[in-house]
């Protein structure tokens, strides 16, 4: 499955990176040739994610359901904000109005202690005189209530200047009771006479004309600084007040216009995240069924219906690839059974054709020799009865240089044996190579089987090419040997190809190492021919993937050896530098059980 | 390319989010913040806001208007010094002795100043400066009268301004030299029309005041001083931190002789060495 978090999945049709997979299918790979993607954890990831495994009516429900969450929000926030400033607003503006009537009632009440007027008039009826007092007292009582009232009121700010001016009134206050008290406190209404009457008289006028009373007035006219104060920060409140109304208009107003973008924003998110993975599985789509590459897959970014429709546009492409290979591997067996089989009866029969005169001379050659030493005999013993020969018969023997001929004969005879012997040989190859008929699985020596193979191409070789054998200890492996035969043909004919089409100034060489590691025998052909870019690693066992001109190869060779190597549940590796040269290793299992045919 | 709108369209979500919420944080701290600091900008003595000081005009040779009508005076020259190197304009406000205290208790003048004593009582209330002169009482009257000392007084009307340390006096010394009644003025002028009109005998007050005003006035004269030991200063709101500020300015006129200056400019010579008008002295304290 595809990470969303990679962004390759995005941006393009992802290439599958093995071309034509299938089950089990261990196909060779040069190392360089394996993209690897992972998933790195980021937020980008986890929304992607999450939001990807939504299906399309999810997702349009979340994106309307944000953009009207943002918007209920805002408004609720709007409120709550607004409530909240304009209770404070409505607070601080309610604080400062009690405390300006406070203080103007206090002012009141203060200018209201006016002893002239409480005491001069009553004081000649006891009845008066008594609730004049009272009252005059009541209200000073009522002076320090307000006082406690105010001071109790001031709100922080105000505090610390008022609280001086409040501790130095109540002072003043304090001085005027007791002022008073000394004057009225101790007259007894019931025995005022003229006297008690005109010093009372006397000593309120003086109480109205003292320092006391003037200072308790100059306060009491001076709390209209903080009347005035008060009222001022009821107009601020009153400021405050409007500003809440505002601010909660703009907050509300502001949220309906974000939560608007939103769901714009989010309407154009949403439709893109619905229209970009379709859009994306079309071109897929399309570039499949137009050039016919079965690498490229749909990227599956979401888990909803676009997912799931590109998972099954995946899964036949897939089948459709698999389908594909399948029967190009069926194509590529037939051309070769069809190659292998001509050219085996082919061999089969020249070979057979051949090791008859073949047999005719070598068989006869034995008599020849036998004969031609008898008839040497012969002469001499004719020499010996006939020691004067006439002058022709002489001049005869001369002419033919008998006793060349009597040096030469046998070792003539011997190097047209060594001939024969080579005819047999190559004979015996051809018939070793092309054994299509032993369809069986048998026991050989791969070194025989290389052998044969070298001999086969010994023409080719003659070009300047040298071989280098470094053959391990190897047993007898289990194989088809006709075809593990091929395959090393295949691998050295291109190593000869490759040295070939070299302008290198080395020697050019081939070198076949063979070993067993573990369960398994080796055989490594290399060449220090032209080398194989890398980006061509990947394809060399594709069928019919060929460099050659036309004629010359048929971009079969390594893809049959690869069928039969893994046939054989080998592996067959290649290892290349352009400009060094190239290593074939193949890799055979030396005994394999369940084989399939 | 087709990575890029998903980045966009969140971080513009997210800065949208972060606009909205900044706006609501802004709005938050802000708004109840603006009262505060408005009012005490016009509270605190902000550098370019003047400062008040209240003052009893008439009170001379203190504060009064000179004949071209211009506020002058040992103490409006004081302050003018002490508001100069404070950086900060002056506002004068006139208003009688008795109504200082309020005013400054109020907040509605930084601090008054009109030849206040520095007494016990009044520090119960106030704060006050270093004194920046050495006073006493004295007693005035007709200088064509029959009266030439204290003592000639007695069964006399006496006159003072109301709630001054002359009208303290006054009450405290009543039975001793027997006055028979106490008129009470605010404001030195009005007082001086009645005396010389024959409402009262004596006016008792401060002595370099009234001693100033005999200068012009020879129809009155000063007959005794009577010592007191008392000292003029500066009068704040209690705890207010400009009357230290000040208090360090008062000191640096003193060092620099120009509070010296002023006196000689007033009295018409020196200060004695050891008056407070020279010397330098701690901030009165309650005892
Ligand atoms: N040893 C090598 N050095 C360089 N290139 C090689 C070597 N072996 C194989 N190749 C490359 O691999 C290609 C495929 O080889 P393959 O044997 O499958 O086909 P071919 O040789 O082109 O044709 P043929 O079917 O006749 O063998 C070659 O065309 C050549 O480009
Ligand atoms: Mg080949």
């Amino acid at each position: 499955m595809h990470i969303p978090g990679d962004q390759n999945v995005y941006s393009q049709p992802s290439r599958h990176p093995d071309p034509l997979p299938a089950e089990g299918d261990r196909r060779p790979h040069a190392s360089s040739a394996s993209p690897a993607t992972h998933a790195r954890p980021t937020f980008k990831g986890w929304k992607d994610r999450t939001f990807s495994s939504l299906s399309i009516a999810n997702k349009i429900i979340l994106g309307y359901g944000i953009s009207l969450g943002i918007a209920v929000l805002g408004t609720t926030t709007g409120l709550l904000v607004g409530d909240y400033y304009e209770a404070k607003a409505r607070h601080s503006q309610q604080v400062a109005h009690k405390q300006a009537q406070l203080l103007s009632q206090l002012q009141v009440t203060v200018l209201q202690l006016r002893p002239e007027r409480e005491f001069l008039p009553s004081i000649w009826e006891e009845s008066r005189f008594r609730s004049a007092r009272t009252e005059s007292f009541e209200r000073l009582n009522d002076v320090e209530n307000l006082l406690t009232e105010v001071r109790a009121s001031a709100d922080l700010q105000t505090m610390s200047s008022m609280q001086g001016f409040l501790t130095g009134f109540e002072t003043e206050i304090d001085a005027y009771r007791s002022d008073l008290e000394a004057i009225v406190g101790g007259v007894d209404p019931d025995t005022i006479d003229a006297t008690v009457a005109s010093q009372v008289e006397r000593q309120i006028t003086g109480l109205v004309d003292s320092p006391t009373y003037l200072r308790l007035f100059r306060f009491s006219i001076e709390l209209t600084e903080f009347v005035e104060q008060a009222e001022e920060e009821s107009l601020r409140a009153n400021l405050a007040l409007d500003r809440a109304g505002r601010l909660e208009t703009q907050i509300i107003l502001g949220s309906m216009a974000l939560s608007i973008a939103i769901a714009g924003l989010l309407s154009i998110y949403i439709s893109r995240t619905i229209t970009r993975p379709i859009k994306q599985v079309t071109a897929v789509a399309k570039e499949v069924t137009e050039q016919g590459d079965f690498s490229l897959r749909a990227p599956v970014t979401t888990q909803d219906e676009v997912g799931v429709l590109s998972v099954a546009l995946n899964d036949l492409i897939q089948r459709i690839a698999d389908h594909t290979r399948e029967l190009r591997e069926t194509q590529t067996h037939l051309i070769q059974s069809e190659k292998m089989s001509s050219l085996g009866q082919m061999v089969a029969g020249v070979a057979h054709e051949i090791n008859n005169p073949v047999n005719f001379i070598y068989g006869n050659l034995v008599h020849t020799r036998d004969y031609t030493e008898n008839l040497l005999r012969l002469i001499h013993l004719f020499r010996d009865y006939y020691p004067t020969l006439d002058e022709p018969l002489k001049h005869e023997i001369e002419a033919v240089d008998l006793e060349f001929i009597e040096q030469d004969l046998p070792k003539l005879l011997d190097s047209m044996k060594i001939g024969a012997d080579r005819i047999r040989q190559i004979v015996l190859s051809l018939r070793n190579f092309s054994r299509l008929d032993e369809a069986e699985m048998k026991a050989v020596d791969l070194h025989e089987g290389l052998d044969s193979t070298l001999l086969l191409l010994s023409n080719r070789l003659k070009l300047g090419i040298h071989i280098a054998k470094s053959y391990g200890d190897l047993p007898l492996v289990e194989c088809y040997p006709a075809q593990i035969n091929q395959v090393f043909m295949n691998i050295v004919s291109n190593a000869i190809d490759s040295l070939l089409d070299c302008g290198k100034n080395v020697e050019k060489t081939v070198t076949i190492t063979t070993n067993v590691r573990s369960t398994n025998a080796i055989v490594q052909i290399h060449d220090n021919g032209i080398g194989i870019p890398e980006m061509l690693l990947g394809k060399l066992f594709d069928p019919f993937f060929t460099t050659k001109p036309i004629g010359r190869g048929t971009g079969l060779g390594l893809a049959i050896s690869y069928q039969i190597i893994h046939k054989h549940h080998g592996e067959i590796k290649v290892d290349s530098e352009p400009g060094v040269g190239t290593t074939f290793s193949i890799i055979i299992p030396i005994k394999e059980i369940g084989f399939k045919k | 390319m087709s990575a890029l709108p998903n980045t966009v369209s969140r971080r513009f979500i997210l800065s949208g989010f972060a606009g909205f919420g900044l706006a609501i944080a802004l709005h938050a701290c802000g708004q109840p913040e603006r009262p505060n600091a408005s009012a005490e900008a016009s509270n605190n003595n902000d550098a370019v806001s003047p400062l008040k000081i209240g003052l009893n005009v008439g009170n001379v040779p203190w504060e009064y208007e000179n004949d071209q009508g211009d506020l002058v005076g040992f103490e409006v020259d004081l302050v003018t010094l002490v508001a100069e190197r404070l950086g900060r304009p002056t506002e004068f406000v006139d208003m009688p002795f008795t109504e200082l205290f309020p005013a400054v208790l109020s907040g509605r003048v930084d601090l008054a100043m009109s030849s206040i004593t520095i007494t016990e009582e009044r520090m119960e209330t106030v704060d006050f400066a270093q004194p920046y002169y050495d006073s006493d009482q004295s007693l005035t009257v007709l200088a064509e009268g029959a009266i030439s000392s204290l003592e000639d007084m007695r069964g006399k009307v006496v006159a003072v301004d109301s709630d001054s340390t002359g009208d303290v006096w006054v009450q405290e010394n009543m039975e001793g030299y027997g006055f028979s009644e106490i008129i009470r003025y605010e404001g030195l002028t009005a007082a001086m029309m009645d005396l010389k009109a024959g409402q009262y005998d004596g006016y008792i007050s401060d002595i370099p005041a009234l001693l100033y005003y005999a200068k012009d006035h020879p129809e009155i004269a000063v007959v005794e001083r009577i010592p007191t030991g008392e000292q003029y200063s500066m009068m704040f709101a209690k705890g207010n931190p400009l009357r230290d500020e000040i208090n360090a300015l008062i000191t640096e006129l003193k060092e620099a002789g120009q509070m010296a200056e002023i006196h000689t400019r007033w009295f018409g010579r020196a200060p004695d060495a050891n008056t407070s008008t020279v010397q330098a002295a701690d901030i009165p304290t309650l005892r």
